[in-house]
């Protein structure tokens, strides 16, 4: 049954009849049919509205305009043929681009959408490290020097958090090796919804360049959390801020209905839920946490999108200004598990593979995720302690200290795993060893947070700034770092240097450490969050923050480089580089179009290695599991 | 069985090393100044956590160095380990005893305890009407008047806003915001607030040493939520006196208020 779905998507492709090229370039007609509906619908509202000073823009105008300039896009890249047409009851004339056009260009390929995801999500990052690393210049020293204002400063903290958090860490893995990989995992030869698949890649390009439009605007200075009343007062690129991460939002929300809808219908023979692989698991279960609340997070915009546009006044004065920041976080928090999952499976995979040894306790690790996913909405207030009645603190320290119960399992899996394994240290093992630790660093420092007294000492300061990079960029970068390492050699069939691979890590990890970890201590010293300058007492110690973060800068530069020349002249791999044992390395590298010459047949679990027995079954009860071979007690025999 | 002792006797050595280390630290406060009662009961619970917190932190990496080094396969090998189990009950379930142990702990000392200590020093103040502030916030501006003696927005000589403090006494902020939200921090009395328009909010502090910004940046009134433009410096200069000169500073503030109206 799975089969043949897969096989009725292709075999549709190849009828629709009259193909033809559309006369523009995808992209430049994407731009171009934009552009007209902006302009249009921008004029038109202007008309109605005549502004005073005979202004050729207003919010409302490029809001409205920029809603006809996403269709526009969407219809010029390729939606035309693909959704409109088809629509009208006329074939689907659209005839892919073959080479490396198909990359600017609607595609209905999995493999050719993850490759889009990963090369924006790394431009991306690449865009909004460079904002970082202008904001490290300027806190140099106490006053402002490279922004010329105040607002400049906080509108590069707000744009650089809104891309890294919306644009970089819930796309790159979920849009880029969610794509890629889960339908190669399950030994599926394409998403269930290829077109959905196609328009939601489309999605993110806008989402990017509206959020570093905002400046024209004259930026928006709320950080990526957006609090009112203030967003209500922020110069007029917040309405970028709502459109941008609307955008984008509901990119992910796409993604999310494919990828559960793949992992269930689309699985191969033998592929059981037992034996899923761990990364599609992370996979599903941060989908199901995207279609949870991404349609929340979206109503929250488009609320706080009016309170500007009408004025409506939902989180004003005369409205509820803590609503907000409660439904702000009612997405937030499961927001960092919807970036945290990801990286774990990533961890999973990549561990058992170069430790040589069979998953330790692959059951809890499952629970962790599915018990991650059900609490993640209920410690959405540790945000706010100092927002609220002293009383309220407690439950939310108390769900907060519970969720890190879950979080740990998959230490327990990892640390299991390892143990009187044979470890090879190759880069991506390298790098997932690296994110256990520095996300350990950031849960222990959590821990703190989660503390009420601590938290109202420490909240809003540097320390939560290091707080959160050490989980994201710690935690989720360093993984999605390994799994470039881990996966690019399949995707491109390049081998990726290891030399330059261990050296980049280690100059990574150092200035990592050395920048984030003294942003603890800026913290407690009384620095306080997203300010151009600061008090001259805390000179001496943002001179070394910045340096050791243009060091970090600098090796993130050069892994991309490394990655570069991999992928233009790297060494030629074979299918299995890794000796791993899940399905996508069943196929060459890269892959052929459809994915495997045949549907897989699996017949045991991907985690099994050298004499482990039999595998477990995950979801039959623990009585009929008996059958296992009494697991010898760690180390028992050394 | 040896890995186990080796790894054990690693983990206890370090942990010990790191929580002697720890010690040193802790003596040299992490808080950099804590001038409060309330800064106080934060950085006890800071300090408790480290120490609870080191053993965790050591275990996970000693045993990520410990698997490196020992279980690292040679070169030339690529076979599968020949110690291979998928499951050991008795490391899993110690692993979650330790971690719903360490947690509930967590939640009920420091931190409920803790918050119990914030609100017995605030139910100290209410009960012996101590001294009262009120502090409004604005775009980008901190006022502060003194409704028992009759003094509004108070300033220092230069004309700036600033708070003056009893060392020794529990002070009652009423925070009130005229436009955004504002965060209300004195880092070396270590604890915030913010501040929401439209509510009103209280937070209590007991400063107890005499000291001012000119001598200790961190005895400073500081926004902590972003506030737009002038969030940065959105900050007051403050001074705990000791009672005798803050009831002198009271007086000469009346007379100022008197003459100036
Ligand atoms: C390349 C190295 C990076 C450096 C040096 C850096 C530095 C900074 C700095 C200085 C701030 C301002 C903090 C504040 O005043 O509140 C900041 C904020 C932030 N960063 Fe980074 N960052 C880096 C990478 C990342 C990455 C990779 C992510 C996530 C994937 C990220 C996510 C954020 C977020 C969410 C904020 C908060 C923005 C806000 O306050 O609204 N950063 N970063
Ligand atoms: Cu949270
Ligand atoms: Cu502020």
């Amino acid at each position: 049954m799975a089969t043949e779905m897969g096989a009725q998507h292709t075999g549709e492709k190849e009828e629709s009849a009259p193909q033809h090229r559309p006369s523009l370039p995808p992209v430049l007609r994407g731009m171009v049919w934009g552009g007209i509906a902006f302009a249009l619908l921008n004029f038109f509202v202007i008309a109605i509205q005549r502004p005073e000073y005979g202004a050729l823009v207003s919010e409302v105008s490029v809001s409205v305009g920029m809603g006809g300039a996403l269709i526009g896009w969407l219809l010029g890249i390729g939606g035309y043929e693909t959704w409109l047409l088809p629509w009208f009851g006329r074939p689907a004339a659209w005839r892919e681009p073959e080479g490396w056009q198909r990359y600017f260009s609607f595609s209905t390929d999995h493999k050719v959408i993850g490759i889009q995801y990963l090369i924006t999500a790394t431009g991306t990052f690449l865009v909004a490290g460079m904002v970082a690393m202008a904001m490290r210049y300027n806190l140099m020293t106490p006053s402002l020097n490279l922004f010329p204002t105040s607002v400049a400063y906080e509108s590069a903290v707000s744009i650089h958090g809104t891309l890294m958090l919306f644009a970089v860490s819930v796309v790159a893995i979920v849009g880029g090796f969610g794509n890629y990989f889960v339908p190669l995992m399950i030994g599926a030869k394409d998403m269930v919804f290829p077109r959905l698949n196609g328009i939601s890649y489309w999605l993110i390009p806008f989402g990017v360049l509206t959020i570093l439009l905002s400046p024209l605007l004259g930026g928006f200075v709320t950080g990526w959390t957006g609090y009112e009343p203030l967003a209500a007062r922020s110069p007029s690129g917040q309405i970028f801020y709502y459109i941008g991460v609307f955008t984008l939002g509901l990119s992910s929300l796409l993604t999310a209905v494919n990828v559960i809808a793949t992992t269930v219908f689309l699985r191969a023979p033998g592929v059981t839920w037992g034996r899923l692989p761990m990364f599609v698991w992370a996979m599903l279960v941060t989908s199901l946490l995207n279609l949870y609340w991404v349609p929340s997070i979206g109503t929250t915009f488009i609320l706080g999108l009016l309170d500007r546009l009408v004025p409506t006044d939902f989180f004003g004065q005369g409205g509820l200004p803590l609503a907000w920041q409660s439904l702000f976080w009612l997405f937030g928090h499961p927001e960092v598990y919807i970036i945290m999952l990801p990286a774990w499976g990533i961890w999973l995979e990549v561990l058992p593979v170069f430790a040589r040894k069979t998953l330790f306790a692959q059951r809890w690790a499952l629970i962790g995720f599915i018990v991650i996913m059900l609490m993640s909405n209920l410690v959405w207030a540790h945000h706010m302690f100092t927002d609220m009645g002293n009383a309220e603190m407690i439950p939310f320290m108390l769900f907060t200290e519970l969720i890190s119960i879950p979080t740990g399992f998959m230490y327990l899996v990892a640390l299991g795993t390892m143990w009187r394994s044979r470890i090879r240290l190759t880069t991506p093992m390298i790098l997932v060893l690296m994110s256990l630790f520095n996300f350990l660093i950031g849960g222990l420092s959590g821990v703190f947070l989660a503390d009420g007294p601590v938290n109202l000492a420490v909240h809003d300061s540097y320390f939560v700034v290091a707080h959160f990079h050490y989980t994201i960029i710690g935690g989720m970068v360093f993984a999605w770092l390994a799994g470039m390492y881990y996966w690019l050699p399949k995707i491109t069939g390049h081998a990726i240097n290891e030399v330059w691979g261990k050296i980049n890590a280690v100059a990574i990890f150092i200035g990592f450490n050395a920048t984030f970890g003294q942003m603890f201590l800026a913290g407690m010293h009384g620095m306080n969050r997203r300010i151009a300058l600061y008090p001259a007492y805390l000179a001496h110690q943002n001179l070394w923050i910045s340096i050791s973060a243009f060091v970090l800068g600098a090796a993130f530069a050069s892994t991309m480089v490394n990655f570069g020349i991999a992928w233009v002249r790297g060494r030629q791999v074979g299918a299995n580089p890794w000796d791993a044992k899940t399905l996508e390395w069943k196929t060459a590298s890269p892959p052929p179009k459809e994915n495997f010459e045949e549907i897989p047949v699996v017949t045991e679990g991907f985690y099994g290695y050298g004499n482990a027995g039999a595998e477990p079954e995950i979801f039959v009860p623990r009585v009929a599991v008996a059958a296992d071979p009494p697991a010898p007690p760690t180390g028992v025999s050394g | 069985m040896r890995h186990i002792w080796i790894f054990g006797a690693i983990w206890v050595v370090l942990t010990a090393i790191a929580e002697w280390a720890l010690s040193s630290y802790i003596a040299s406060d992490p808080f950099y100044s804590v001038e409060g009662v309330q800064a106080h009961i934060a950085l006890d619970a800071f300090d408790f956590l480290l120490r609870l917190v080191v053993p965790v932190g050591t275990f996970v990496t000693v045993f990520i160095l410990y698997s490196i080094l020992r279980f690292r396969a040679d070169r030339s090998s690529q076979q599968d380990s020949p110690h291979q189990f998928r499951y050991n009950p008795a490391f899993t379930w110690s692993w979650v005893g330790v971690s719903i142990a360490l947690n509930l702990l967590f939640v009920i000392h420091p931190g409920i305890t803790g918050l119990q200590q914030l609100w017995a020093s605030a139910a100290h103040a209410q009960a012996s009407s101590e001294v009262d502030v009120e502090v409004s916030a604005s775009q980008w501006e901190w006022q502060f008047s003194y409704p028992q003696y009759g003094l509004e927005d108070v300033v220092n000589q230069d004309g700036q806003d600033e708070l003056v403090l009893p060392e020794g006494k529990t002070v009652k902020f009423t925070l009130e915001s005229e436009d955004v939200v504002h965060g209300f921090w004195i880092p070396a009395l270590g604890q915030k607030k913010d501040v929401i328009p439209g509510m009103t909010r209280t937070i209590y502090f007991t400063p107890t040493v005499a000291d001012d910004t000119s001598h200790n940046p961190m005895m400073r009134v500081q926004c902590t939520v972003i506030c737009g433009a002038g969030h940065p410096y959105m900050e007051a200069d403050v001074r705990v006196l000791p009672q005798a000169q803050f009831d002198a500073w009271v007086q000469q503030q009346k007379k100022l208020s008197a003459s100036g109206s």
